[in-house]
């Protein structure tokens, strides 16, 4: 994740170890009758989306535009 | 008729059952999809062990999170948030993960970023050749 041999390789690792991390955030919300986890996992898979479609555009327009 | 959990309705036992099956799946879909972006030698490839350590781990098991929650009656009024957390955090996953990893391979393959080195053809290059031409 931090040394990929380019930069969509480390885009990449960190969407899949974020929604991992979703998954891992159902399990201990199971385990600790803490409700809130949840909403946070949904805001992290939500994230890892507008950083994928972010890293794309400036990959091919060269600007972070609207 | 054994039952395993002997506090649960019939009901109950069989959502928790199917949850963890579930949940098995996601592990080992996990393991194939860490196996795989260690050893593929490309992006391109490498993208698709991605989708099935996302697809595989990580909306199965959200599921499977939904019906386990929904079975354990210990947790009281909270199972009912942790379902409905965990049912939208998957509908999410489901929508926005193949949008997001086509429109990275897009950007990669129009940017010229990354080498299509290990190849056997490269129909896109070509037709963007001829369209040059």
């Amino acid at each position: 994740m931090i040394k990929g041999p380019s930069i969509t390789d480390m885009v990449l690792a960190i969407d899949c170890v974020t929604y991992d991390l979703c998954f891992l955030m159902g399990l201990l919300s199971i385990l600790f009758k803490i409700g809130f986890l949840m909403v946070a996992a949904l805001a992290l898979a939500l994230w890892a989306y507008v950083l994928d479609v972010y890293v794309a555009k400036y990959l091919e327009a060269r600007e972070v535009g609207d | 008729m054994v039952f395993l959990f002997p506090e649960l309705n019939i009901f109950e036992e069989i959502a928790l059952i199917i949850g963890i099956i579930l949940t098995l799946i996601g592990v080992f879909c996990d393991v194939i999809g860490s196996i795989g972006m260690v050893r593929f030698p490309n992006f391109f490839v490498r993208l698709h062990a991605a989708t099935v350590g996302t697809i595989g781990g990580a909306v199965y098991p959200l599921f499977g999170v939904t019906l386990m929650s929904l079975a354990l009656n210990y947790l009281g009024v909270i199972r009912y948030f942790i379902a409905t957390g965990a049912f939208l955090t998957a509908i999410a996953i489901v929508l926005t993960a193949p949008v997001g990893s086509h429109a990275l391979a897009r950007a990669a393959h129009r940017s010229k970023t990354v080498p299509v080195e290990p190849k056997v053809c490269d129909f896109l290059r070509e037709d963007e050749r001829l369209i040059e031409e």
